[in-house]
């Protein structure tokens, strides 16, 4: 388990500033709930001379505002984002870190497999993932708690916040394939930046052109808050295609890493 | 037991070259010095035998074991001192070393007790982060960290650069030491006279190839020397001429010069009856003999 203790001490300043950051999205973005909810008409007012394009692009329906469930639906899109970037670092740098800083000489010279190498770097990654995500259900619903006026219904509400976990199941699943297989990586923020854009915007766009076979394309789609608050549960197809891509990344992973030269 | 054998072992990066069919054993208990310049594929060699990057064809084995499917079990006992150390800039050297000493099976209290020893040899501060370390205690840090289980076979890949003359010395006696213990070293080096020092047989690896292999003794006995002699008055050339093995006679007034490879006592003879002013033989080191293979 050398790997795992030593990942999970190497990130564990990262684990924190984004949790917090993450956390502090959530509660901005909740505090100003009340004020909205109160003068819900005006707003409905407001929006309603929006171009629906626009209103389709940034996912912002009418009746996100009736309900704290709406309202964290939407403000979810932003941190999904923030935490796609979050996994999809970890899972890049976990792997390629060691030909960046010229480390992988000393480890691969070790009586280790690389397939032992690769599970303990990802099973650190998944845990890190859990801390944050752990932390961010207990901030959303202390959020829920303080700023929602009225009850809320905790299952839907811990429904929604879980999505945060399956976008980043996606993004560390891709990382790590990517850093598996690119030769050298010199800087991970100059591949996860561009990729989670890129995906976030298949998905403005397939909003746009409300065109659902774009949907199955970018994990951003996979999940709609409307549907969940009205059938309490997710769309299951969505969540088979993610289950699918990150075991297909993984397998694809340890293929390619295995097969490798490790030059420096 | 041939420690380390390779079979045909090739690798090729694309089209470039890297070793091609090398043949090559290192026996148990040897110090074995692989020698070439830079780019000969010495790196090579020894990261294929050590699963970092994988042969293109051919094959190896180390204590028997096939490296490809064996790795890990095979890796258990071998120490590896890369040509240039790199580690975790924010660990202390001391953090490192427990850390590559979690990955065998040695019982903890032997290695920690093996890394302060060979700190204190080597005079490494073990409390310094890695960062501030100069690259000459980096190198101490690798040292130790291909040490510390007390392998049965030490990969040295140019290992002395950045090792002043004191360390270098203590160095030298450490793997004298492991080597007695048991321990068969390959030693790569470009610096012929620190294999000359410490290697028992020396393969020369040129473009790829091992070109040849021989004790260290053999090669320096087997080759030419250099003699030349001054007397009182001109020598004369017939004198050594007849002798087998004298070649590239040049006589200057007094003085006569000539290469000999052969018994010497064939050539002390006759030059016991001269009356000499002067008598000069040079040894070739090893480096003349390297040129003469890179010729």
């Amino acid at each position: 388990m050398n790997f795992f203790w030593q990942e999970l001490k190497y990130y564990r300043r990262s684990v924190v500033v984004w949790s917090l950051v993450l956390a502090i999205i959530l509660l901005l973005f909740l505090s100003v709930y009340q004020s909205l909810s109160s003068q819900i008409d005006t707003f409905r007012e407001i929006i309603s001379r929006y171009p629906r394009a626009l209103l389709a692009a940034i996912n912002l329906r009418f009746e996100m505002f009736y309900s704290i469930y709406g309202y964290f639906g939407y403000i979810l899109t932003f941190v999904w984002v923030a935490g796609a970037i979050q996994a999809m670092n970890y899972g890049t740098s976990v792997v390629s870190k060691e030909v960046s800083g010229k480390t992988a000489d000393f480890l691969l010279s070790k009586p280790i497999s690389r397939n032992r190498m690769l599970s303990e770097k990802f099973a650190a990654v998944f845990v890190l993932l859990l801390i944050t995500n752990i932390i961010f259900i207990a901030v959303a619903l202390l959020g829920a708690k303080l700023f929602s006026s009225g009850g809320f219904d905790v299952k839907i509400y811990i429904l929604l916040a879980v999505t945060l976990f399956f976008i980043q199941l996606f993004f560390v699943a891709l990382g790590f394939l990517f850093g598996s297989v690119l030769p050298k990586i010199k800087t991970v923020i100059s591949i996860t930046l561009p990729t989670v854009f890129v995906l976030f915007i298949i998905a403005s766009f397939g909003g746009i052109l409300d065109k659902p076979q774009f949907y199955y394309l970018t994990p951003f789609k996979y999940f709609d808050s409307l549907y969940l608050y009205q059938h309490g549960t997710y769309q299951y197809k969505y969540l088979w295609v993610l289950f699918g891509f990150v075991i297909i990344c993984l397998i694809t992973s340890y293929i390619i890493y295995n097969r490798k030269d490790i030059n420096l | 037991m041939n420690i380390i054998e390779t079979t045909k072992l090739s690798k090729f990066y694309g089209n470039e070259r890297g070793i091609e069919g090398l043949d090559m054993q290192v026996e148990e208990g040897e110090i074995f010095g692989f020698i070439g310049p830079n780019g000969a594929g010495k790196s090579t060699t020894i990261r294929t035998i050590l699963s970092i990057i994988h042969p293109t064809s051919g094959s190896a084995t180390i204590f028997g074991k096939d490296v490809t499917k064996f790795g890990p079990e095979i890796r258990e006992n071998v120490g590896y001192l890369p040509s240039e150390v790199f580690y975790y800039d924010n660990m202390k050297a001391i953090d490192l070393l427990r850390y590559s000493a979690s990955f065998y099976k040695k019982p903890q209290k032997e290695t920690e007790k093996r890394i302060h020893e060979l700190a204190n040899l080597l005079d490494l501060n073990l409390h310094k982060k890695i960062d501030d370390l100069s690259f000459g205690n980096r190198k101490k840090v690798g040292i130790i960290q291909g040490l510390l289980h007390q392998p049965k076979l030490i990969i040295l890949d140019e290992p002395t650069g950045g090792l002043d003359p004191l360390i270098q010395q203590k160095f030298f006696n450490l793997i004298r030491e492991e080597n007695k213990r048991g321990a068969t070293v390959l030693f790569s080096s470009h610096i012929l006279g620190e294999v000359q020092r410490l290697c028992d047989r020396v393969g020369i690896i040129k473009e790829g190839k091992l070109i040849e292999v021989q004790k260290i003794s053999e090669l320096l006995k087997n080759s030419t020397k250099r003699f030349k002699l001054a007397a009182k008055a001109p020598i004369p050339k017939t004198l050594f001429s007849t002798i087998k093995g004298v070649s590239e006679i040049v006589q200057d007034h007094n003085e006569l010069n000539f290469l000999f490879r052969g018994h010497l006592k064939d050539v002390t003879k006759v030059i016991a009856k001269l009356d000499l002013v002067n008598l000069e033989v040079s040894e070739p080191d090893l480096e003349e003999i390297f040129l003469h293979y890179y010729k």
